[in-house]
């Protein structure tokens, strides 16, 4: 059997990804079932289904699949395999905010290559068609290029945020029209993708968090400023403008998160 | 002495028609077009010929063209001098194209079919000198083999007319300048719900049954059915909607059923067919169409149609053609909600899953009673 290329891969994820949001959207009030060491990273039992729901559809790649709810560490790194993240803003989610996402990603070659990220409760579907289109809501986009002075941007702690990372914030937050914090990593780079945003950035990120969205900010020829070591399960990431790009890896820098191993 | 005019796009409306409209006496015509090869022949040939269809046969016309470019290689600078720049882009275009005029004053006019394109180009060339313009005509962007074996540039057009928004200055030629807001009822909405919906409602009945022109596709009695029941439906919509004087929306619509069937004009299906998606945006002519007919308690039978032959429409080389991949990999309500942005459970949207079944099977019916 011939390996599916990106168009049947995509049609499977797009698939997988919207029979999970049609999950999260009948849930009307859900049910925080632990937490992960601290308040701000909770499990819904909406997230452990969804979780289920996608990777078995995404089994039919017949690719490996990791998920935020099911982390299988591989000895070695696959060529090919599927980032998951069945609730990317689960804290919004349990708590009736509509910003939290459905995402899935494939990494190959330890390259960001195929995204789909909804966000069911704000009609949003992300998508990319191939490495260089992305689509939101069926409709090709690129992202356009601001200056600093024009930018807000926004930012997304690692569940056990440095001071730096605090300190940072304040950094862009003055620097620019301001740095928002809205719960989800995912969102946060789809918006840049789109222009709503100039610049999403996080530090020590979860793969399953960013790597659907990470495809569809590359595929509208965002700027992409990552650290990111192939088989490793967090990065660092700064995407959007050029400039403002620059701005906040300048800024990193001097908080001592860019240049930190 | 002669004055300059900027044609952006030279396609049907910028080639085909506003020359027509526009005084060769008074003005001289530049051309910047993104396709290489018609911007290499204008200035090989210095001008080509267009066409008008005036009571069942043809004019011609010789426009001379004083130069034309790619957006690359148009220096905006030695053009400031230039009265107008008409915009034939295509609406997703206009962004991009309105770029090349940022840093200068040139007034823009937008034939773009898409009033907000205006607020598009002001937020990127920076001033209020950008106008909407209503050409109520059919161009083709090709004309039949004998005239384009005489010059490969050839086009054929209507005898149209061109409404442009008070305001711009130093045009010479047959145009009627009106306000906006006159514009916008009078001729924009008439235009929107009863060219630009019926004919692109032609042209996907005529994707279906593969022929070439929006006339061959008029010629089959089932889809001219559709297309009179469509136009039937946004005339009883608007008269109930608009204050626009109803003898003169029933001039319009008869005026574009003769249009859709004229044979003289080889309107190319692909050319009205093309970019689905856009056709099928919200508040525009196919789904903001259906939704107008409902509110206002009128059954978008037809209209409905249209959608589905619109959902239906492929041609690999269109911007759009994903949206069968879409189709394919999407439930009905997913498509309607994310795609269509249509509400769950609005009208529309219970419509459209109860019957995409039977009217896409009722549509390829139609196409295979014609191969």
């Amino acid at each position: 059997m011939n390996a599916p290329d990106h168009t049947q891969l995509i049609k499977i994820a797009l698939d997988a990804v919207l029979a999970g949001a049609k999950l999260a959207d009948g849930v009307s009030q859900a049910q925080v079932v632990g937490t992960k060491g601290n308040l701000r990273d909770v499990v819904t039992q909406t997230d452990l289904e969804i979780s289920t729901l996608i990777e078995k559809r995404l089994a039919g790649t017949g690719l490996p699949v990791i998920s935020e709810e099911q982390k299988q560490v591989q000895q070695t790194t696959p060529e090919q395999f599927w980032v998951v993240d069945p609730i990317d803003g689960s804290v919004n989610f349990a708590h009736g905010i509509p910003a939290f996402t459905i995402s899935a990603g494939l990494v190959e070659a330890g390259q960001f290559a195929l995204g789909v990220v909804c966000a069911p409760r704000l009609d949003e579907l992300y998508f990319t068609l191939n490495s260089e289109r992305a689509l939101l809501n069926g409709r090709p986009f690129t992202h356009g290029h601001r200056a600093l002075e024009d930018a807000l941007v926004a930012a997304s702690f690692s569940a056990r945020p440095e001071s730096a990372q605090f300190d940072l914030f304040g950094r862009i937050n003055q620097s620019t029209r301001g740095c928002l914090r809205t719960g989800s990593a995912s969102l946060n780079i789809c918006w840049a993708a789109t222009g709503k945003l100039q610049a999403a950035y996080g530090f020590r990120a979860k793969l399953w968090d960013v790597a659907g969205a990470l495809a569809i900010a590359r595929a509208a020829g965002c700027e992409l400023a990552l650290r990111y070591t192939p088989g490793a399960l967090e990065l660092d990431y700064c995407v959007g403008s050029r400039e403002v790009v620059a701005h906040l890896i300048q800024q990193a820098h001097a908080c001592a998160l860019w240049g930190q191993a | 002495m002669k004055t300059k005019i900027l044609f952006m796009g030279a396609g049907a409306i910028g080639r085909g028609y506003l020359p027509w409209a526009l005084s060769s006496a008074d003005h001289e015509f530049i051309f910047i077009d993104s396709n290489p090869k018609i911007v290499e022949r204008l200035n090989q040939a210095g001008g080509y010929s267009t066409f008008r269809v005036k009571d069942d046969h043809y004019e011609h016309q010789r426009v001379e063209v004083k130069a034309a470019y790619t957006p690359v290689t148009f220096n905006v600078t030695e053009h400031t001098d230039a009265v107008a720049c008409f915009f034939s882009v295509g609406p997703r275009n206009v962004h991009a194209a309105a770029q090349v005029f940022q840093g200068t004053r040139i007034p823009l006019i937008l034939c773009e079919n898409e009033p907000n394109t205006v607020d598009v180009a002001k937020a990127v060339v920076e001033h209020e000198a950008v106008y909407f313009a209503v050409p109520d005509v059919i161009t083709s962007n090709t004309a039949p083999a004998h005239m384009l074996a005489q010059d490969p540039l050839a086009i054929t057009t209507e005898n149209g007319i061109l409404y442009v928004e008070e305001g711009t200055q130093g045009l010479h030629g047959d145009l009627k300048l009106i306000t906006r807001d006159e514009l916008l009822r009078i001729q924009w909405t008439p235009k929107l719900y009863l060219h630009n919906t019926p004919h692109c409602i032609t042209a996907y009945m005529g994707a279906l049954m593969g022929v070439t022109y929006v006339h061959e596709a008029m010629q089959h009695p089932k889809a001219s059915q559709l297309v009179e029941g469509a136009m039937t439906e946004m005339l009883q919509a608007l008269k109930l909607q608009w204050d626009i004087p109803h003898p003169f929306l029933e001039w319009y619509a008869d005026k574009e059923l003769a249009r859709f069937r004229c044979q003289l004009l080889f309107d190319p299906v692909a050319r009205v067919a093309r970019e689905p998606l856009r056709k099928l945006e919200l508040h525009g002519r196919l789904i903001g169409a259906a939704q107008m007919c409902l509110t206002l308690g009128v059954l978008p039978q037809n209209l409905l149609k249209g959608i589905v032959g619109a959902l239906l429409f492929e041609d690999i080389h269109d911007p759009d053609n994903h949206i069968q991949l879409m189709r394919e990999t999407m439930d009905t309500a997913s498509f309607n909600r994310y795609v269509l942005a249509l509400r769950p459970g609005e009208p529309l949207d219970l419509m459209l899953r109860d019957k995409i079944g039977a009217i896409t099977a009722e549509l390829r019916d139609l196409a295979g009673d014609t191969k």
